[in-house]
C-alpha cells in the first residue's frame, strides 16, 4: 500500500481492478509525493484541485460494479501548452499567465473519456520554444538526476514529473525533440508518433508542420497504453491521418528478426561516453537474433531547415497574443492600437522573441525563397533519404542526444550552440517519422538515452523493437529523491 | 549581413516594442542564427516535391451547424455590453 | 488629356450565404441579429490551440462560381496565410488563397461577358471574413474600439478581374450580371446587408492608380467610381498629378477620401496553411459539380426565348431578378401562356416591385401575391371573362387582400358584359353624348376606338370589347 508512486501505469490499473488499492489511495501519495519533492523538481505549474474528487466519485463506481474506463486510475501530468477546459494553461508565458481555456484538446478529452485523472499542467520551455526547461516564465525545472542539470526540452516537466515518480505517466509536444531530449535526460522513454497519428487540436500551436503530442512513461508498456487512447483520426485536425481510427498496438514481448541501422554521423558527432554506450546496446541487441550495420545519412541541411520553418510558423502562430480575447489585466483604452499590440507582445521571453523575429525575416517576400523554400527542399531530399534508408533496414538508431545533460545556465549563451544539440531528433520531425528515446545508461550519473526511429506509420515495429531493448538493456534504477 | 536598423524593423513587424538594450542584444544574436541558416543558400531550388499531405473534397466536413458557443467574458479582461473592448484605431 | 482611356479593375468579396456554417468551424454562417460575440466558438475566436476544419461545401460553391465566371480550376488548390496584425482579425493573420509554387486558388483566367462587352477575371479564390470593429461616436476621437467577432470565419468568395472596364456604367452592368449568377446558384443573396463589398482600381491614360477600398454595396459602385473619375480628370485638367493612393468611399457625404493612415507597403509573409491538406479538385468531382449546379442566368434566358417565344428583352428582364424567373415558371406550370404572364410580370407586377423601399423586397412576401394568382388571372383574360383593364384593377386588389382573381371578380361582379342588349344601350348612350365624334366617323378612322373607350367607361370596363367594337361599328355603318 506505500510507495504506490512507484508503480507502473499497467500495474496501477490491474491493482485498482483487483481491489488492492483505491484511486483515492493513489492520488493522496502522488499529491503527497508531488508536496514532498516539487520544490527540488520545479516540474508543476498547476496542481488540478480536482483530481481527487475525480479519484473519488471513479472509486464509488467502482465500488458499486459500475463500469469504469480503460486507464481508470492512471494521473497523467500534461504539458501546460495543451488545453485543458476550467484548468489554467499558461504555456510557461505571462501572455498566458491567466489562460483558462473554455475548451479541452482532443487528446485530453480521450484521456478523461478513459477516465484518466489528470493530476496536473507541467513546466517547459516557453511556447515550447527550447531545448532545456530553462526559459519558461516559471523558471527551470530540475533534474531529477542532480537537480544542478537540466532536465531538457521543452517537455522537461513532463520528462522530469515522471521520472521523479509524481505521475503515472505524462504528455509532451515534441516539434524538434522536445519529448526525446528531457526523455533522454530524464532516463525515461519518451515517443514522437508519426506526423497525424495524434491529434494536434487543443495544442497551442508553435510550428504546425512538424510537432505532436506524444507520451512519457517509466515504460514502454505504458507508452503503448496511452497511444492506444490518443492517437487515431479526429475531425478537429485536418491533419490527422485517416488510416486508423481506433488504434490497436500491442506491447508484446514478440522477438522478430530485425535489421538496424547506425546513422555514423551522428554517433560521431557525441560525447564519447555516449558513443560508447550506443555500440554497447547494439552489441545486445545483436546478440538477439538482428543485424546492425552503418548508414551514412547526410543531415548537414537539417538543423538550419529544422529552425527556419520552425521560426516562421512560430512567427505566424504567435501573432495571435494581443491581449483582447484573452490575456492579462492590461486596461486598451487610451493605447493606439499598435502601440498596444507591441508593448503587450514584449513581455514574451528573450528566446520566443528571438525566434517571432526571425520567423519573420525568412517569410519576407525577398526572402522567402532564400530560406522557407529552400528549408522545404531540404525536407524533401531529407523524406528521399530517409526512405531509401528504410529499403536498406527497418530501425535507424543514434544517440537521442550529442551531450550528457549540463548545468542549468551553462549554454546560455551561444544560441547556435544551443540550437546544434538538436541535431539528432530534428529529421524525425522534419520526415514526419516516429521516434522514440529509451533509457540506455549513464555517465556520472547521468543519463543517456537511444533513439530509434521507423519508417511513418510503423509504430507497432516500433513499440515492438523498444520492448525488446527494453528487456535486455535492463535500465532499472530511479532517482534519489 | 543584418543592421541593426533591420532588427528594429523585425521588431516592428513582429510587434515587439524591445528596450534598446534587447535591440542591441538580439542583433547579435540574430545575426549568428541568420548567419547560420543562410547555409541553405547552396540548396538549389529545382524540383520541389508538392505539399505531402493531401484530402479530396469528401474528406472536409459537412455543412452542418454545431454549437459550440465560447464565452468570450470568462477570457477577456476588458469587455463592454459584450463587445472586446480593444485599443483606439487612430 | 481629358479623352483619355479609363481603366478600371474591381475586386469583390462575397458572403457565401448560401451556406450553414462558417468556413472552417460549424458556427452559423448567418451571424446577422446576433448579439455581439453570441456566435462564436474557439476556433473562430482564434483560442490558443484551435485548428481550421474545412467546410466541404464552401469548396463546392467557390467552384461554381469558378465556373460561372468561366475559370480554369486547377487539379489542386491550397490555403495560405496572410498575415497582418488587426484588431478585427483573431489569429492576427487570415486564411485566405494566394497563387504560388503551382498551388493557388479555386480559379483563373476566367471571362465573363455582360451587356455588349466582357471583362477577364484574373482569379477566383476562398478566404475568412474577419469580424467587425464598431465604435461609440466616431472612430476619430474614441478612446477604444469595440470589436465584435460574430462574423470572423464567415466564408467570402473573392473575385478579382484585370482593369477591362473603360468606365462606371460598364462595372454596374457587369456587377448585375454577378448578381443575377449568383443569385441563380444560389450562393450569395446579395440583398442581405454586408453580404457584398467592392474595392476598385482607377487609372485614366498613363496616370497613377488609385484603390478604392470598402464600397458596401454593388449600387454604391457606381457612384464612387463616377466621382473618382471625375475628380482624376479633373486634376489632370489643371495638370496635376493623380498620386497613387488608397482612397475610402464615404457614402454619406458620396465623396472619395483620402484614407487617414499612411499605409505602408504591406508584406503580408505568405506561407502554406500547414493545418489544412492540399484539396484535390479530381475531374470527377469538378464534372459532379457541374452537373449539380443551378442553371445560369444565361441559359436560362436563351430557353425562355427558345421554348417560350419571348422576346430577349422580356426574357432578360425576367433573369434579372432570379425570383421573377422562378415565379414565371412556376406559374406557366399552372397555366401555360407564357408571353400573356411574362406581360403581366413585366409589365406590371416589375412596377410595385421598384416602388417598394426595402432591398430585401420579394414578391412573395410583400405583395402577397404568387404564381397562381398570375395563372389564373392569364387564364381569365385569355378565355375572355375579364378585359384586361378590369383584370388591371383586379391585380392591384390581389396584391392588397392576396385573394385569387376568380374570387375577387365574383364578389365584385365584375364580369365582362356579353349581354348585347345592356351593350348596345351603352353604345346608344355613346353616340349620344359623341355626336360631334359620330358626324366625324367616316373620315376619321380613330372614332372608333375613341367611341369604345367611351362603351368601356359607361360600363366600368366590363363591356366585352368585341362585341361592343361590333355594335359601335354597325351602328356607324347604319348611321352614315
Amino acid at each position: 500500500m506505500s510507495k504506490l508512486f512507484t508503480l507502473s501505469a499497467e500495474q496501477i490499473i490491474s491493482g485498482v481492478r483487483n481491489r488492492e488499492f483505491t484511486i483515492e489511495d493513489y492520488i493522496i501519495q502522488l499529491l503527497e509525493r508531488i508536496n514532498d519533492i516539487d520544490d527540488k523538481i520545479k516540474a508543476f505549474i498547476t496542481i488540478n484541485d480536482e483530481a481527487l474528487n475525480t479519484a473519488r466519485k471513479l472509486d464509488k463506481k467502482i465500488k458499486s460494479q459500475e463500469a469504469v474506463g480503460s486507464l481508470a486510475g492512471i494521473a497523467v501530468g500534461l504539458k501546460d501548452n495543451i488545453c485543458t477546459k476550467d484548468i489554467k494553461t499558461t504555456c510557461a508565458s505571462k501572455l498566458l499567465q491567466e489562460y483558462i481555456p473554455p475548451y479541452d484538446a482532443t487528446v485530453v478529452r480521450r484521456l478523461k473519456e478513459r477516465d484518466a485523472i489528470i493530476i496536473g499542467k507541467v513546466n517547459l520551455d516557453e511556447f515550447a520554444m527550447g531545448s532545456t526547461t530553462e526559459f519558461g516564465s516559471y523558471g527551470p525545472s530540475h533534474n531529477p538526476w542532480n537537480p544542478d542539470y537540466v532536465v531538457g526540452g521543452s517537455s522537461g516537466g513532463s520528462a522530469a514529473s515522471v521520472a521523479a515518480l509524481e505521475c503515472t505517466v505524462s504528455l509532451g509536444s515534441d516539434t524538434g525533440g522536445s519529448i526525446r531530449c528531457p526523455a533522454s535526460f530524464c532516463s525515461v522513454v519518451g515517443l514522437k508518433p508519426t506526423y497525424g497519428l495524434v491529434s494536434r487540436f487543443g495544442l497551442v500551436s508553435y510550428s504546425n508542420s512538424l510537432e505532436q503530442i506524444g507520451p512519457l512513461g517509466r515504460t514502454v508498456s505504458d507508452i503503448v497504453m496511452i497511444m492506444n487512447v490518443i492517437a487515431g483520426f479526429d475531425e478537429n485536425d485536418n491533419t490527422t491521418r485517416n488510416e486508423i481510427k481506433t488504434p490497436e498496438f500491442v506491447a508484446s514481448d514478440v522477438k522478430r528478426p530485425v535489421r538496424y541501422g547506425l546513422i555514423k554521423e551522428l554517433v560521431e558527432a557525441s560525447d564519447p561516453a555516449i558513443s560508447k554506450l550506443v555500440y554497447s546496446s547494439l552489441d545486445l541487441l545483436s546478440s538477439n537474433d538482428c543485424k546492425w550495420e552503418e548508414v551514412s545519412l547526410n543531415s548537414d541541411y537539417a538543423l538550419a531547415s529544422y529552425y527556419t520553418i520552425a521560426m516562421a510558423e512560430a512567427s505566424s502562430n504567435l501573432a495571435r497574443y494581443d491581449n483582447l480575447r484573452y490575456g492579462f489585466d492590461f486596461d486598451p483604452e487610451g493605447y493606439e492600437w499598435n502601440s498596444y499590440f507591441s508593448k503587450i507582445r514584449n513581455n514574451f521571453g528573450d528566446e520566443v522573441k528571438r525566434r517571432i523575429m526571425i520567423g519573420s525575416h525568412v517569410l519576407l517576400s525577398g526572402y522567402y525563397a532564400k530560406y522557407y523554400l529552400k528549408a522545404q527542399k531540404v525536407r524533401s531530399i531529407l523524406r528521399h533519404e530517409v526512405k531509401k534508408l528504410f529499403k536498406q533496414v527497418d530501425v535507424l538508431i543514434s544517440p537521442t542526444m550529442p551531450v550528457l545533460p549540463f548545468k542549468i545556465g551553462e549554454n546560455i549563451d551561444d544560441p547556435v550552440k544551443r540550437y546544434l544539440i538538436d541535431t539528432n531528433t530534428v529529421v524525425a520531425n522534419l520526415v514526419g517519422t516516429p521516434a522514440i528515446s529509451l533509457p540506455a545508461g549513464f555517465s556520472d550519473n547521468l543519463p543517456i538515452g537511444l533513439q530509434l526511429m521507423t519508417d511513418e506509420m510503423q509504430e507497432q515495429l516500433l513499440f515492438d523493437v523498444s520492448k525488446m531493448y527494453e528487456s535486455v538493456a535492463s535500465i532499472k534504477r530511479r532517482p534519489d529523491l | 549581413m543584418v543592421t541593426i536598423e533591420h532588427v528594429k524593423h523585425l521588431a516592428w513587424l513582429s510587434r515587439l516594442d524591445l528596450t534598446n538594450d534587447e535591440i542591441e542584444r538580439y542583433h547579435i544574436e540574430i545575426e549568428k542564427i541568420i548567419g547560420y541558416l543562410d547555409r541553405l543558400d547552396s540548396i538549389s531550388l529545382s524540383d520541389i516535391e508538392p505539399r505531402h499531405y493531401e484530402r479530396r473534397v469528401s474528406e472536409f466536413r459537412d455543412d452542418i451547424i454545431y454549437d459550440n458557443q465560447t464565452d468570450l467574458s470568462k477570457t477577456t479582461k476588458y469587455s463592454k455590453e459584450g463587445y472586446v473592448k480593444g485599443p483606439r484605431m487612430r | 488629356m481629358m479623352d483619355e482611356q479609363v481603366n478600371i479593375g474591381i475586386e469583390i468579396h462575397c458572403q457565401l450565404t448560401g451556406l450553414q456554417t462558417k468556413l472552417f468551424c460549424k458556427c452559423k454562417g448567418d451571424y446577422r441579429n446576433e448579439l455581439p460575440n453570441k456566435n462564436i466558438c474557439p476556433i473562430c475566436s482564434g483560442q490558443p490551440g484551435s485548428m481550421p476544419q474545412l467546410n466541404g461545401k464552401a469548396v463546392d460553391h467557390s467552384c461554381m462560381i469558378a465556373f460561372a465566371m468561366n475559370c480554369i480550376i486547377p487539379p489542386r488548390m491550397g490555403f495560405y496565410r496572410k498575415n497582418y496584425f488587426y484588431p478585427d482579425l483573431p489569429k492576427n493573420y487570415q486564411i485566405s488563397q494566394y497563387d504560388s509554387g503551382g498551388i493557388g486558388s479555386v480559379g483563373y483566367s476566367g471571362k465573363l461577358h455582360y451587356g455588349g462587352g466582357f471583362a477577364r477575371v484574373r482569379r477566383v479564390q476562398l478566404e475568412e471574413d474577419p469580424g467587425r470593429l464598431v465604435y461609440e461616436g466616431d472612430m476619430d476621437t474614441s478612446f477604444y474600439t469595440l470589436i465584435d467577432y460574430n462574423r470572423a470565419g464567415t466564408a467570402l468568395v473573392e473575385i478579382v478581374t484585370e482593369p477591362d472596364f473603360k468606365d462606371a456604367g460598364e462595372v454596374r452592368t457587369f456587377l448585375n450580371k454577378l448578381t443575377s449568377i449568383l443569385e441563380h446558384l444560389g450562393v450569395c443573396n446579395t440583398k442581405l446587408e454586408g453580404s457584398v463589398r467592392c474595392d476598385a482600381n482607377i487609372s485614366i491614360g498613363s496616370g497613377k492608380r488609385v484603390e478604392i477600398k470598402n464600397v458596401g454595396s454593388f449600387r454604391e459602385v457606381e457612384k464612387a467610381l463616377n466621382f473618382e473619375i471625375t475628380r482624376q480628370k479633373s486634376l489632370s485638367s489643371h495638370s496635376i498629378e493623380v498620386k497613387s493612393e488608397t482612397r475610402h468611399w464615404d457614402s454619406e457625404r458620396k465623396v472619395t477620401k483620402q484614407s487617414r493612415a499612411k499605409e505602408e507597403e504591406q508584406d503580408y509573409k505568405y506561407f502554406p496553411e500547414p493545418d489544412i491538406p492540399i484539396i484535390l479538385l479530381s475531374e470527377e468531382y469538378l464534372s459532379s459539380i457541374q452537373q449539380k449546379m443551378p442553371e445560369l442566368p444565361d441559359k436560362r434566358r436563351n430557353r425562355f426565348v427558345a421554348d417560350f417565344q419571348l422576346s430577349d428583352h422580356v426574357a432578360q428582364v425576367l433573369i434579372n431578378n432570379k425570383e421573377m424567373a422562378d415565379f414565371f415558371e412556376a406559374a406557366v406550370q399552372i397555366y401555360y401562356s407564357p408571353k400573356e404572364i411574362a406581360n403581366w410580370l413585366v409589365s406590371d407586377l416589375m412596377s410595385f416591385i421598384g416602388n417598394s423601399k426595402t432591398e430585401e423586397s420579394s414578391i412573395a412576401l410583400d405583395l402577397r401575391i404568387g404564381p397562381k394568382h398570375i395563372a389564373e388571372l392569364a387564364r381569365l383574360v385569355d378565355e375572355n371573362i375579364i378585359s384586361r383593364h378590369t383584370a388591371k384593377l383586379t391585380l392591384s386588389k390581389i396584391m392588397r387582400t392576396g385573394q385569387m382573381p376568380s374570387q375577387i371578380i365574383r364578389e365584385s361582379d365584375s364580369s365582362k358584359i356579353h349581354d348585347e342588349r345592356i351593350l348596345l344601350k351603352a353604345v346608344e348612350d355613346a353616340f349620344e353624348s359623341e355626336k360631334a365624334a359620330v358626324i366625324d366617323a367616316s373620315s376619321n378612322p380613330g372614332v372608333v376606338n375613341f367611341l369604345l373607350g367611351r362603351v368601356l367607361k359607361l360600363t366600368q370596363g366590363r363591356a366585352d370589347p368585341q362585341i361592343a367594337l361590333a355594335l359601335i361599328k354597325n351602328k356607324l355603318r347604319k348611321t352614315t
